[in-house]
Formats: C-alpha cells, structure tokens, sequence
C-alpha cells in the first residue's frame, strides 16, 4: 500500500488525499458502469449475462450512427478551423490592442464561457429564423440559394462558442510571450509579415493547437446549442444519442460512449500535454 | 569621424520627462557607454536609437542620414536586448542567421557567413543548439553575433551583462572589448554600473533625470567631474564646502568650517571670497602613523583619528574624521598587507594630500551626497 505509506519525514494529514480519492471515484464511477455494460451481453442492462463484443459488432454495421458520427465530424472540422483562426485573430489583438476598450472587448470574447448553452441556442436560433425569413427570399432569388436551418446553422453557432475557448487559451499562450522578441526581429530588418510567421506563429502555436483540440472536442459533443439550431434531419450524434435513448437504453449506444469517452481522453491530454509544455 | 549624433532629443510619458533636450554625437568605431542609475534615461535613448520608441522633438543622424523617422527594420543599427531576446524555437545558427534571411539574402552568403560570426563569439560546433539549452554567456554571445551579422553601422548594447554573475560579467566585459577591436564597429553600451563603462568604453555619457551631465573619456569623468553627481556615481569621493581666501598666482586657500585651511590649485579661477565646492578622491590622500615630513609647501596635512577600517585585499578603506569631517581615505597595499595594517580603529594617523589632487565643481547638490558609500557612525 505505497498510497498509505508516510514518506515525507513529519506526520502529515491524509484527510485531502482521501477526500481526492473520493472524488475521483465519484466522478468516474458513471463511466466505469457505462464501459461495463458497453461489454454485457444484455439487451437493457440491470443484469450482468456475460461478457460479449456483440454492440461493438452491432455498432460498426449500424449505419445512422456513422452517418450521424461523419455528420459531427464534418461540423467540428469547420466549427474548429473557423474558430481556431477568428479566435487567434482576436487574442492577437487583445495581445496587441492598446484601446481603452480592450477590456471591454475581453469581457465581450469570454461572455459566451459562462452564458447557459440553453440560452445561446435560443438566441442563435431566433437569429437564424430572423435573418431567414428576411434575406432568405432575396438571397434564393439572386444566388439561388435556400436558406434554411441546417449544416451551416450549426457550424456558425459552434464557432460562436468555441471561439471563446480558443481566444482564452490563445491570449494565455501569448501574455507568456516576450514582447522584444518581436522588436529584435524587427531590429534584424524582418517585415512584419516574415515576423509573424516565422516568430510570433511558431512560438504560439502550441496555444493555437490547443486551442483548435478544445474547439475539437466542444463541438463533437455538443447538444443544446445543435439542438435548437440544427434543421429537420440533420443528425449529429449527440443528436442521436438522445433520441435513441428516448426509445429505451440499447446497448449499442454504450459501445459507442466508449470510443467517445477514449476519443475525448485522448484530446484532452493532448491539449494538456500541448499547454504544459515548457517554453525552451 | 562621427558616426551618430543626437539633436535636440526630447521625449515624455505623460508629464513625466524622461529626456530633456539631448544633443551628443558619437565617433565612428569607438565604444560609447551611457551611463547613470535606473530611470535616467539611457534605456529611452537607446530604444529611440534602435527605432523602438518615437521621440518628442529631436532628430537622430546616423553616418549624415537622418533616421528619426525610420522604422526599426531599416536603420543599419543592431540591438543586443538586456535579456537577449533569442528566439526559443530556433537553433543558435537560425537566431544567427536570422538577420540574413530576413533580408532575402541568398542561401549560399548564409551558408558562409554563419560559421563566420559563429566563430567570432567562439560558439562553434554550437550550431544546433536551441537557446534553452545554453548558458547565459553562451546566449550573450549568439545574441551579438546575429546583431553583427547584418555589418550594422552602430551597435547598441543594452545593459548587455546586467543577468549575469560578476566573474562572467568581468569576462564577458574583456570579451566584448576584444570583439569591438576585431570587427570595428561603433558600440554603444548602456549600463549603470560605472566600471563596467569605465572599463571599456572611449567616451562615457553621464545621465541623470533626462539629462547629460557630462561627457568625456573614462579619465576626464573621474579626475575631473564637473557637478557632484558625476563625483559621485563614479568612483567615490570626499566633498568639501569653502570660501577661497588668500589667491598666490595658480593656488588659492580654502576657508572651510570647523576645518584645517587647505591649499589648492585655483584651477576654475575663482575669485577671492567665492564659496566652492571641492571633490577629492580616496586614494589621493595618504596616511601616516607619525607625522611626515613636509617637503612640498602646497602638501596638504592633516590630524585625524580612525572611526572605522574596511579590509578589502588589494586595498584598505578607512573613515577619518579630521576636526569636524569624515574623510573617506584608500589606501593601496604596496607590500605585505599583514604588517601595513598596523593603523587600526581609533588610531590617530596623518593624513596628506597635494594641491594638485582637489578638483572644484562647477555644480554641487547636497543630494548627491547620497550616493557615497558612507557608513552611519554616529
């Protein structure tokens, strides 16, 4: 029981580690129930009948999830690349800005952080229906486009979100950024183009990174905000998930939390693996 | 030949002015330090030098072409920044070459150019290492060497051995100087260490509040400042207050209170009655055990009783107080340290000084006295 074991010479208090182990078990325990029945061989769950890789099969032949999975794929690519390069531009900015409203701007950039989804999928969707009903008979009539809730709705409203994120770890990437850098490049005859893609761009990039994987993986979970924005049919998984889980609890639906739950693991040490690293 | 000269410069952050009306030009090919404390401006003058900062009013001619209103990347000066500012994602051979590739010079030059300046600063077989992963004399280095290559017209070094520690600053100061001789570029070094500058520089300005006060050779600036500031920032000194009495051609007698008449060599001309302020350095008195013998009549002697003694190797430090004065004496040892340290704590010594070696000011302020290393003896 090295856990147990005291080794840091004085007598010290176990209480905080116990209470960290309470926690952690608290909040994986969920998880580790739903990676168990992802392997029962049971319909419903509720009871263990043996060990089985049935959903997994089941999963990989089903194929409104991958649709509904290559949907969310499609829309986290445009919802991260838009959001990772809008959210750059504005830390950037803020980086730069000597604007007395600059903290205002920064207010405005990290409100959507903590306005409820539920309320961004309100207003993002009374936006859209506004903005269609008055343009979209013009826009169809000139561009021949039809405006409607869908694929584009929701990557505009992931971006609205996501770039918040990607701003705030961005601007964190760059107050660690030293300012003479800039000004020795410029002192050694750089233009400010070669300057930002050879100095200011590679030392921020591991922000940029970690940003765009954040951006990642708010979107591809995301319900509420897709919920109120997306059109008829239009499908992601989280989408999906929830309504198969009206229709009762199949298991397949477990198998699949799984990859999702190893996937999101995966980015999230990949983002903080990016965060953490030391400047050289 | 000048190189650079400053007219008229003049800048402020808000109401707070931190160069007044600066005007000094610069040999070509020598080293010119700035110097004076923290806040005096030497930093502003060197990033308005590099293009950095807009001055107020004022111009910059570098080599008879005005470049005041040049934007950093086109002036033929080069900055070594105070923390270096290497770029920590590139090996020390991107850092050097930098400069080049900026320019759009081709690859082939680089190629030959690199290891030349590499070996300049003694950093090859250096090439691949990334900033992060050299010592602070080691980035000192690469840092001149990526600010030479682009053959500047002046370098500026700012406080350019401020982070690192004394031995290596020693070291890094008589590199710097070797380095100046093999390339023969101007270099002007801003520092407030005053031996830093005297050690290496040709010509040092003084500054203090935004403004100079002083500029000569290393020499002028200790045996004769003009104002009790460059007295006492560089080097250390005695100050004395007098009225001049009894003029005899070259020399004149001091009238100081609660004080032995001194005489001094009238080298300001002052006439007789005026109240003057005198500077005498440490090391020009000399100290005895037992009263010497006079054989110069304008030698200066004096009683005094030792208040304190400051064993520091190559010399010694005491404080004398003569009358109603502390006397700041150094003392050299010539020989054999152990048997000259026979005048000790509260001895009575005489002290002796040429007329010769008392140089008046043209400006006392009593706040400079602040910059003395006394110590608090009563």
């Amino acid at each position: 029981m090295k856990f147990f074991r005291k080794n840091r010479g004085a007598a010290q208090s176990r209480f905080p580690m116990l209470i960290t182990l309470l926690t952690l078990i608290f909040l994986y325990t969920p998880l580790v129930m739903v990676v168990i029945a992802s392997f029962n061989a049971s319909k419903y769950g509720g009871s263990w009948v043996g060990f089985s890789l049935i959903w997994y099969e089941k999963l990989f032949h089903h194929d409104v999830i991958w649709n509904a999975l290559l949907n969310t794929m499609i829309i986290a690519f445009f919802s991260t690349f838009f959001s990772t390069v809008l959210g750059t531009l504005a830390a950037l900015y803020l980086y730069r800005s000597k604007s007395k409203f600059k903290s205002v701007y920064s207010t405005l950039i990290y409100t959507p952080l903590i306005v409820p989804d539920i309320l961004m999928g309100i207003s993002l969707l009374m936006l859209f229906v506004l903005v269609i009903s008055v343009c979209g008979g013009w826009v169809n009539s000139i561009l021949g486009i039809n405006m409607h809730l869908g694929f584009t709705t929701i990557i505009i409203a992931h971006i609205t979100f996501c770039l918040s994120y990607v701003t705030m770890v961005v601007l964190a990437r760059l107050q660690e950024f030293d300012h003479s850098l800039i000004e020795a490049a410029q002192d050694l005859g750089a233009s400010n183009l070669y300057i930002f893609f050879k100095v200011t761009l590679p030392i921020i990039m591991p922000g940029i990174i970690a940003g765009a994987l954040f951006a990642f993986t708010l979107s591809i979970d995301d319900f509420v905000i897709t919920f109120f924005v997306k059109g008829a049919g239009d499908t992601t998984l989280p989408i999906y998930i929830q309504s198969a889980m009206r229709r009762g609890t199949p298991a397949v639906i477990n198998a699949l939390s799984v990859i999702f739950l190893v996937l999101t693991f995966v980015f999230v040490f990949g983002t903080q693996k990016l965060l953490s690293r030391k400047k050289s | 030949m000048e190189i650079l000269r400053f007219e008229n410069i003049t800048k402020k952050y808000g109401q707070n002015t931190v160069l007044e009306d600066v005007s000094f030009s610069i040999n070509a090919g020598e080293v010119f330090s700035l110097l004076g404390p923290s806040g005096c401006g030497k930093t502003t003058l060197l990033r308005i030098c590099g293009g950095f900062e807009p001055c107020d009013s004022g111009r910059v001619i570098l080599d008879g072409v005005d470049i005041t209103d040049q934007p950093p990347n086109e002036r033929a000066v080069r900055t070594v920044f105070q923390n270096y500012a290497l770029f920590p994602h590139m090996t020390v051979w991107d850092n050097v070459a930098f400069g080049l590739k900026a320019t759009g010079v081709d690859p082939k030059t680089i190629n030959e150019e690199v290891p030349k300046y590499l070996e300049l600063v003694q950093l090859s077989g250096f090439e691949n290492r990334k900033p992060g992963q050299l010592s602070g004399g080691q980035r000192q280095r690469v840092a001149i060497a990526r600010a030479l290559i682009n053959k500047p017209k002046v370098l500026l070094l700012d406080e350019p051995l401020a982070a690192l520690d004394l031995k290596l600053r020693q070291r890094m100061l008589i590199e710097l100087d070797t380095l100046h001789d093999n390339v023969g570029i101007t270099f002007i070094f801003v520092t407030h260490d005053q031996q830093e500058a005297m050690s290496i520089s040709d010509h040092i300005a003084v500054l203090k509040s935004g403004k100079i006060k002083q500029i000569g050779t290393p020499t002028e600036l200790y045996e004769a400042p003009k104002s009790s500031f460059v007295a006492a920032f560089i080097g250390d000194t005695n100050f004395f207050e007098g009225t001049v009495t009894n003029l005899d051609g070259d020399y004149c007698d001091l009238q100081i209170e609660d004080f032995p008449l001194l005489h001094l060599y009238n080298d300001k001309n002052v006439k007789e009655g005026a109240l003057v302020h005198i500077s005498i350095r440490p090391e020009k008195f000399s100290v005895y055990a037992t009263k010497p013998e006079k054989t110069n009549p304008k030698t200066n002697l004096l009683f005094g009783k030792v208040e304190e003694v400051i064993y520091l190797g190559a010399h010694t430090r005491y404080w004398i107080r003569v009358q109603d004065w502390r006397i700041s004496v150094i003392k050299q040892h010539y020989g054999y340290a152990l048997d000259e340290r026979s005048i000790k704590w509260g001895d009575f010594v005489w002290l002796s000084f040429e007329a010769d070696n008392a140089y008046m000011l043209d400006q006392y302020l009593e706040d400079d006295e602040e910059l003395l290393a006394l110590p608090d003896l009563d």
